[in-house]
């Protein structure tokens, strides 16, 4: 064998690279953890500058005070009828 | 290269999972590129990965116009094996597997020294050279390609090509005269 053919075989040999059979599987598990990571990313961000905002922090307070009192009136309507029947 | 940009529009289009077409079509060049810069072959695994994910996070910014599809993913490969060659010491390729040989073990060893000289011989290429001349010996990658996966000119290529076939034929002459 001369040095040509030499050569021409070990570029043969070095073009020839194995691939792990599951390559295109691990790359594509990595892309759906991916879109996973960039979807929770979002709603983290989206949380985040909810809480930043003071007009949005504001409307938090005023739902939880809303809700208080709707439950207090819901628990003072329990009394209601029967101070009324006296 | 139409098949590329069909599956590209679909996968834009929301159709995640014909990424894998690109993946499967793609792979060996991938592969062979960076099979031939880095030795290690978790971390060849690694680059050749992290290739095909920033692909996929680039895609949109991906032009057509400007490039093959298997250039602009060589590109990004280039780069991740060049950047990883940056921070280290250059080590010793890993012999890839030989075909099932059947032949002289005689001549299988010296088949064998053979391409050991060839491979301590790309070894010894400085950076530059060594990629340009993977792409354009082994891989088969035409010079207007590797200029634009290397950014440099069409000169550049060849004149790099040039001295590393320069470094081969001296390194062949110089085992000749220790054989010889």
């Amino acid at each position: 064998m001369n040095r040509n053919e030499e050569y021409e075989l070990w570029k043969a040999e070095r073009a020839r690279t194995p691939i792990p059979a599951d390559f295109a599987d691990r790359v594509m598990a990595g892309i759906h953890a991916t879109r996973r990571r960039t979807w929770r990313l979002l709603l983290q961000r989206l949380a985040t500058a909810c809480l930043r905002s003071r007009v949005l922090q504001a409307g938090v307070c005023v739902g939880f005070v809303a809700a208080w009192a709707f439950r207090l009136g819901g628990l003072m309507t329990v009394f209601l009828p029967t101070a009324m029947g006296y | 290269m139409d098949d590329d940009l069909a599956t590209i529009q679909q996968v834009l289009g929301g159709d995640v999972n014909r990424f894998r077409e690109l993946v499967e079509r793609h792979q060996g060049i991938v592969f062979g590129l960076v099979a031939n810069l880095i030795a290690d072959r978790h971390e060849r695994d690694d680059i050749a990965q992290e290739t095909f994910w920033a692909a996929y996070l680039g895609l949109r910014s991906y032009d057509a116009q400007k490039a093959k599809f298997s250039t602009w993913l060589l590109t990004i490969a280039r780069n991740r094996c060049i950047n990883v060659l940056r921070r280290r010491q250059p080590t010793t390729l890993e012999r890839l597997p030989a075909e099932a040989d059947h032949t002289d073990p005689a001549e299988s060893l010296l088949r064998e020294e053979s391409a050991a000289r060839f491979d301590r011989f790309l070894d010894a290429l400085p950076r530059d050279q060594r990629s340009v001349f993977v792409l354009s010996e082994i891989q088969g990658v035409s010079y207007q390609e590797i200029a634009q996966i290397e950014d440099v000119p069409v000169g550049t290529v060849k004149s790099r090509i040039s001295r590393a076939k320069e470094k081969l034929r001296s390194l062949l002459s110089q085992t000749a005269e220790e054989i010889g």
